[in-house]
């Protein structure tokens, strides 16, 4: 007479659970194997190096802070050069507004000669 | 405290170079090993130690002895790991949404390096890799509660200390990471 088929699925599923306990088990103990890390040997050569870094940073960003300086001048040179453009720009249009407005001639020498 | 770490700090508080070289190749091993438990890589242990280092320097002065230096020293440790862990779960959700949008991962991926490990024997050893992804699935309290026991072999006093807890807390947390990865390494071998 054969065996039912939950009958041979037990015995098999506890030989599995079996295998599995055992399974982790042994990847429990792995840990214990586990052997301490070690430190690199240029540890506080590096740290060093970082603290140092962090101290004087104008110094090892030194170039940077020459690009940021040259960036700042020629942003300022640029803004004076534009506000100087449009404040006689400015004056030009308002006088040219109003002489149209008036029919009037902005030439000096011809009002002059007019009269 | 111990009377040499006492004269230590009292070195370093003084501005002594030579004794912030001594106090960090004394405890460099140390400082490593708790940050590469809980990172399971070489490369970021190797940069949070420095960090670690680093803000000794900066807080020496404000160090009263209240605690052990030691105890002070994972305090820190087991905090910036926990920061860099938080950072790569942070960086691996982005990566998935953007897998999700259809859009291509990022150049920044989080690099699985469950599998480096530093000791050359057990690189290729499969149990220690699924034992270190059981333990990287484990709430930030059990992890490193867990890795101090494991990797640092403290005492329940000792990570006590360091995780500012009860001793009855830290026995109840070891007790559930253990369940957690008895239930994980399950999972893992059922699936397999």
């Amino acid at each position: 007479m054969q065996p039912s088929n939950n009958e041979t699925e037990k015995p098999l599923k506890a030989i599995k659970m079996k295998d599995i306990n055992k399974e982790i088990e042994k990847t429990l103990q792995s840990w214990d194997d586990v052997k301490r890390s070690e430190a690199n040997p240029f540890l506080y050569t590096r740290i060093e190096q970082k603290i140092e870094d962090l101290e004087t940073p104008w110094q090892t960003n030194r170039v940077w802070y020459w690009q940021l300086l040259l960036v700042a001048g020629l942003v300022i040179f640029n803004l004076f050069t534009i506000a100087t453009a449009l404040s006689s720009n400015e004056n030009q249009s308002v006088y040219d507004t109003i002489a149209e407005q008036y029919n009037i001639s902005t030439d000096v020498q011809s009002t002059f000669n007019f009269y | 405290m111990t009377a040499a770490d006492k004269i230590l700090i009292d070195a370093m508080q003084a501005g002594n170079q030579k004794a912030f070289q001594e106090f960090v190749e004394t405890y460099q091993n140390m400082v490593t090993n708790t940050c590469y438990g809980l990172l399971q890589n070489v490369a970021d242990a190797e940069d949070v130690t420095q960090e670690v280092f680093i803000e000794v320097y900066r807080s020496i002065s404000k160090f009263r002895g209240d605690s052990k230096l030691s105890t002070w020293l994972y305090r820190i440790a087991t905090t910036r790991s926990i920061d860099v862990l938080r950072k790569r779960k942070r960086r691996s959700m982005v990566q998935s949404i953007q897998t999700f949008f259809g859009g291509e991962a990022s150049a920044m991926q989080v690099p699985d390096n469950r599998s480096q490990t530093p000791q050359e024997a057990l690189e290729n050893d499969e149990r220690a890799a699924v034992l270190a992804a059981a333990v990287a699935k484990l709430p930030e309290p059990q992890q490193i509660a867990f890795t101090l026991s494991k990797y640092e072999d403290l005492s329940y006093q000792q990570i006590a200390e360091v995780m500012d807890k009860s001793i009855s807390s830290v026995e109840s947390l070891l007790f559930r990471a253990k369940q957690n990865l008895r239930k994980y390494l399950a999972d893992y071998y059922r699936n397999d």
